[in-house]
């Protein structure tokens, strides 16, 4: 459990953009795992088997707010992630990481969670409209406005390359 | 007009590698120190549970057909018991002399049932017991969906804070 806990917790908490609720899907991921442990002891794919429970846990989850997050989505302005100008030079490389993982996890859902199966998942756009029960069109754009959202932070010295 | 679209999307791709690229550096996240027990935890309060408190579902085989066996022996035992204090129901001192409950019972559900049959038989139709019988299968079912319909949405897809 300790070898997988930091990638399942992480999984979880991209997706669902809240430690709380990460924390509670991680503890579900684990004791599926452990009803499964004959099975899993002697696989070596355990941990793509925990990262794939924890991805469809944390989907279903989001599932139960889907009529909320979808009324907001239209609406919802681009949220400012950014941070002021002249205070991302003054940042290390560990606050610059923790300030676009912090900037991701203010995305409102409809952007996050495309966005993190497609950079974090490898997922394909039809496979996310597909497992989110969207249209391809929307997953697109979500996407497309989430990286919007989040261009900002790419300013930061040592993220992405970009000095 | 063209230039455009394809400046916009080269901008796009170029923006969709510099991000991924961005986020793929990110560390995992380190999951709580509580998490571990909190697992520990919920799998201890599993592990007491008594197989006889679970789910049918889950007994162990043996136990289920020892079950199923014994409540089989138990309804034959009870049905051939009524039966023949009925068929020895021949004077109302017999009856009285009956002792044991279940029998009594039993054999009062007997003569009742008995009495309503020769009763009802020249009245009723076979058609009209077997509307009534399938009328009262298809109520039975309509109430058993009900009732899963209404757990379903009022239990398993109810909000998680409302439920908690």
């Amino acid at each position: 459990m300790r070898a997988y806990q930091d990638m399942v917790f992480s999984t979880a908490a991209r997706l669902a953009g809240n430690d709380a609720q990460a924390e509670d899907v991680a503890q579900e991921v684990f004791i599926k795992a452990y009803e499964n442990f004959d099975h899993l002891r002697l696989s070596a794919t355990a941990g793509g088997w925990l990262k794939t429970v924890a991805t469809n846990l944390s989907l279903n989850y989001l599932t139960r707010y889907r009529n909320r997050w979808r009324l907001f989505s239209e609406s919802e302005t681009v949220p400012d992630v950014a941070l002021p100008d002249g205070a991302l030079d003054s940042l290390n490389e560990e606050e610059q990481r923790a300030a676009l993982e912090e900037a991701l996890r203010r995305l409102p859902p409809h952007q996050r969670v495309p966005l993190v199966l497609y950079h974090f998942e490898d997922m394909s756009y039809e496979d996310i409209a597909a497992k989110l029960d969207i249209s391809l069109a929307k997953v697109k754009t979500d996407i497309r406005r989430g990286r919007a959202a989040l261009a900002p932070m790419l300013r930061l010295r040592g993220i992405g390359g970009v000095a | 007009m063209s230039d455009e679209i394809d400046r916009e999307e080269s901008l796009d791709r170029e923006l969709e590698a510099r991000l991924g690229q961005a986020l793929r550096t990110l560390p995992q996240r380190r999951a709580p120190a509580t998490l571990e027990s909190r697992v520990l935890d919920a799998l201890a309060r599993r592990a007491p549970v008594a197989w006889w408190r679970r789910s049918f579902a889950e007994w162990p085989a043996a136990a289920r057909v020892a079950f199923g066996v014994t409540s089989t022996v138990l309804v034959v035992l009870t049905v051939l018991a009524a039966a023949a204090a009925n068929a020895n129901l021949g004077s109302f001192g017999a009856f009285h002399a009956l002792s044991t409950p279940v029998v009594h019972d039993a054999s009062v559900f007997f003569v009742i049932a008995r009495t309503l049959g020769v009763s009802l038989a020249p009245i009723l139709s076979s058609v009209w017991v077997l509307g009534f019988l399938i009328a009262s299968a298809a109520l039975y079912a309509a109430l058993f969906g009900l009732a899963i319909a209404g757990y379903r949405t009022l239990y398993l897809n109810a909000d998680p804070e409302v439920r908690s």
